[in-house]
């Protein structure tokens, strides 16, 4: 299966990042740095910013890799989503540079829930089911959870933005989050 | 699927999920980051919900980044030298056995840190570009009781970190308060021992100095007396905290 060559090939990659294969960073960085500077482009939303810190976060790849461990189970595109992601809310935090905040429409008009083209056929399966999930929410409830994901803002930042009280936002995000995780475990276990 | 999903449990902590969307503020994700290095079960929730939410970024456009990236990154990782550094790997096995020894005993301090809301840094306009000028940063470092802490500044232009405890924090017997500093490889080099009476100051060798640097955490271990035989840590860190604008 595709997926599973995918998987393994960054796996295998990061392995040999972690004893100094350079080779194996450029691998990695070609098989994903479009993916991770869509994702960092979207939260800072400043190319020479985005720019900086995908560096940072190739760096940290090199250096980290040998703290991945995949018999945990853990997917290395989620790990390397999940190192990207923090870089590029590390930055916005730190320099909290206003920027123009896109209404809630805007954000989910640019994002469809579809499921995107994939390199990975069991990556897709996961956004499809996710999607899915999605789909059960509050529509509301559903674009707060996605301007959150996509844009790295604050609840703070949420509330400002719908114009509704931080607590409220507050609860539809956590009554997301626990609404998402019984519907991807239902998904799972059918 | 037929019946209607069960009410959620509205005063569920669900910490992590909120971490791993990314929608703290500075502090609480601050704090939740300190979690993961204590918690081996929060780490592992973190995961959990990283991997139900993250699919999300398969609906991201991807992007290239411009050609000129690659050759920049290779430059950053400085000569090649294949080496193994066995020692490197050892400690990294280390500090994360340490963060699980921690979560063991719940009775010890555990480390918690205390984070100043940053303040954005001073940016200076070059053509076609935003540089971020390293200002002075600033960590104070606490424990989860809140029993003092130590405000520590270091001045990266000179390289110069000065740790002034708040009050005087009581040392055991036989015991030496060990500066550490962690890069984002997250092995600690250690800045030596410092004074839990009087402020410190450190001056922080050239070859840490790039490890030094908005994000990197600070900890305190409480080692034999005269510190760290071999350069790494033998103790859980009691004092924790990560160096932010200030």
């Amino acid at each position: 299966m595709a997926s599973d060559t995918d998987r393994a090939r960054l796996v295998a990659a990061l392995g040999a990042v972690a004893t100094g294969d350079r080779g194996a960073l450029q691998q990695i960085y070609q098989a994903t740095s479009a993916k991770l500077y869509g994702v960092v482009l979207r939260i800072l939303d400043d190319a020479a910013e985005a720019e900086d810190v995908l560096q940072e976060i190739y760096l940290t790849i090199w250096k980290r890799a040998g703290a991945f461990e995949p018999e945990r189970g853990l997917s290395p595109i989620t790990w390397l989503v999940a190192i990207a992601r923090n870089k590029a809310i590390d930055r916005l935090r730190a320099t909290a540079r206003p920027r123009a905040a896109r209404s809630l429409d805007e954000a989910s008009a640019i994002v469809d829930d579809g499921p995107a083209p994939s390199d990975s056929v069991e990556r897709a399966d996961e956004a499809a089911a996710l999607s899915r999930c999605m789909g059960q929410l509050d529509p509301k409830h559903a674009d707060t959870v996605r301007t959150a994901f996509f844009e790295g803002v604050t609840y703070e930042a949420l509330a400002e933005r719908i114009g509704a009280p931080v607590g409220t936002v507050k609860s539809w995000i956590r009554r997301s989050l626990q609404r998402l995780r019984s519907c991807l475990e239902e998904g799972a276990a059918a | 699927m037929s019946e209607l999903p069960p009410e959620p449990d509205a005063g569920e902590d669900l910490t992590a999920g909120e971490y791993a969307l990314g929608v703290l503020e500075t502090r609480d994700r601050a704090t939740a980051e300190a979690r993961i290095l204590a918690e081996p079960a929060f780490a592992r929730d973190v995961e959990d919900w990283q991997e139900r939410l993250y699919p999300m970024a398969e609906a991201v456009r991807p992007v290239e980044p411009p050609a000129s990236l690659w050759p920049r990154i290779l430059k950053a990782l400085g000569p090649d030298t294949k080496v193994i550094d066995l020692a490197q790997r050892r400690a990294v096995k280390f500090w994360r056995n340490w963060a699980v020894g921690a979560s063991a005993a719940a009775a010890v301090a555990l480390m918690f840190l205390a984070i100043r809301p940053p303040a954005p840094p001073p940016t200076v306009t070059a053509p076609g570009r935003v540089t971020v000028v390293q200002p002075v940063l600033v960590a104070e470092l606490s424990d989860k009781r809140g029993r003092g802490f130590i405000t520590a500044t270091y001045d990266a232009k000179d390289g110069v970190l000065h740790a002034s405890p708040n009050l005087s924090l009581p040392v055991p017997k036989g015991r030496s308060p060990e500066l550490w500093l962690i890069p984002a490889d997250g092995v600690p080099k250690s800045l030596g021992v410092i004074d839990m009476a009087h402020p410190t100051t450190v001056k922080v060798s050239d070859v840490l100095r790039p490890g030094a640097r908005l994000e990197a955490t600070l900890a305190i271990t409480l080692e034999q007396e005269g510190g760290s035989p071999d350069g790494k840590p033998h103790a859980k860190p009691v004092w924790v905290g990560k160096l932010g604008t200030a």
